[in-house]
């Protein structure tokens, strides 16, 4: 009796082994019940229960916890720009008290930052173009829509963001250059043509995400029914979520909202 | 590494860089809600403790040293939390209630409509309840965040065979709570 109850304990200690494995299912349980048939009745109850606890609902949060979030971060990123400022202002103030010699000193150090700064930029122009493009968007990001057209032209922007479709691999600060074309700047082509670049690196979840993360943004229909068209290409489910918040936001016109639920179906 | 690695994406928030706060946020926001959720049973509740999480992590981005994977700090910080949030709780209140469908408007069912499925999942939920918080927390970790034994492991900080034992022990336990309350 007891060899029996060692021998089942033995079988459940390889299926509890076994059962963290994403891909674990009836073919293992049926190896271990080959295995060890005496142990038939607990290897199965386990592996049922196991099985029926996937099935608890699992709720989503509300939108306004991440609504809360995004404008909390915006807030402590504020806070920390601020406070960076202050260092700065400091320290030219004391570099004022400690005199001349120190602001010698440090206007070198500056000189040679910009220097190696400079080098870099030209060992590798496509990395400094973009860089620029990076810096252009961002001060976009920055400003909104109230410098936008100070900076370049709506033309030039487009044509940067056009650039990044020659890449193989754009790295993240110009996936987040395009996100946040995507989601701040003023003119409508150039969120277009933002989308357009994305697409290209469709396949990298993160980009994906980035996509999904500008739905519930958007306010022109245009770009609205462009994503939508993209979604429903790339068969995106998991913007379901986000399509659901940009319809019940009030964001959308009534028979842009219709066409697009319509459209939607298949992800919603 | 991979540029778009959690990784690599908290060493940038190290370096200053808040933005990429989002994207792990993004990542991670629902698995940790869908683990606070089940852990207090409280909607409002496990939204902050989200929220307290993440800006822990902002704050503390620094403390993340990077000898082991972003996820494990993630989930190590939430733990505490949500250790601390259950310490905190008036011991009268009793243990956790973990999602309670009678209470969720957005789930509430017909009488007539309640279906076998339902009421089954309903009482796995009271019976994952009943269970002690070391031994709920490993199956709540292992069966729906997806984590590995040796991953539980490290957060929880015991070891694999303690989680692997707490699993199977938590599950013996809600067969015998499960057949007294069906």
């Amino acid at each position: 009796m007891n060899k029996e109850s060692n021998k089942c304990q033995e079988a459940l200690d390889l299926l509890f082994s076994q059962m963290e494995e994403s891909d674990f299912g009836d073919r293992n349980l049926n190896h271990l019940i080959q295995k060890y048939p005496n142990c038939e009745q607990p290897l199965r109850d386990n592996f049922d229960l196991w099985l029926d606890l996937a099935t608890i609902q699992q709720p989503e949060p509300r939108p306004e916890m991440s609504a809360k979030f995004y404008k909390e971060l915006e807030k402590y990123s504020q806070q920390k720009k601020q406070s960076s400022k202050h260092f700065w202002s400091n320290l030219f103030g004391r570099n004022q008290e400690l005199g001349t010699s120190f602001n010698w000193a440090f206007s070198l150090c500056l000189l040679l930052l910009g220097f190696l700064g400079g080098q870099l930029f030209q060992a590798n122009p496509q990395q400094a173009q973009i860089d620029l493009l990076a810096q252009e968007i961002s001060v976009l990001k920055e400003n909104k829509n109230i410098n936008a057209t100070r900076s370049l032209s709506a033309t030039s922007r487009m044509k940067n963001i056009q650039l990044v479709r020659q890449m193989d691999n754009p790295n993240a600060k110009i996936l987040q250059a395009l996100n946040t074309a995507l989601c701040n700047d003023s003119n409508i082509n150039v969120r277009l043509s933002a989308i357009e670049s994305l697409v290209h690196f469709a396949d990298d979840p993160a980009v994906m995400e980035i996509l999904i993360r500008a739905i519930p943004k958007q306010s022109s229909s245009l770009v609205q029914l462009e994503l939508a068209e993209v979604m429903i290409q790339l068969e995106e489910k998991r913007s379901a979520d986000a399509w659901k918040e940009l319809l019940e936001s009030g964001d959308v016109e009534l028979d842009v909202k219709m066409q697009l639920e319509e459209s939607l179906k298949i992800l919603l | 590494m991979d540029i778009l690695s959690d990784e690599y994406l908290i060493k940038r928030v190290q370096e200053g860089d808040h933005s990429r706060m989002s994207l792990l946020y993004e990542r991670y926001h629902k698995d940790l809600y869908a683990y606070f959720l089940k852990c207090t049973g409280d909607r409002l509740k496990s939204e902050d403790l989200v929220h307290t999480v993440f800006f822990k992590v902002l704050k503390n981005s620094h403390q993340f040293a990077g000898t082991s994977k972003f996820v494990y700090w993630l989930f190590t910080i939430a733990r505490n939390e949500q250790i601390n949030d259950y310490n905190k709780r008036d011991p009268l209140r009793g243990s956790y209630e973990l999602t309670n469908l009678d209470n969720d408007p957005s789930l509430e069912i017909e009488p007539g409509e309640i279906l076998e499925k339902e009421e089954r999942k309903e009482l796995l939920n009271k019976a994952l309840n009943q269970l002690s918080p070391e031994k709920k927390e490993a199956i709540i970790l292992s069966r729906y965040q997806g984590l590995k034994y040796r991953e539980i492991a490290e957060i929880a900080g015991c070891k694999e065979s303690a989680v692997k034992s707490r699993i199977q022990r938590g599950l013996l336990e809600m067969r015998e709570i499960l057949k007294h309350i069906q």
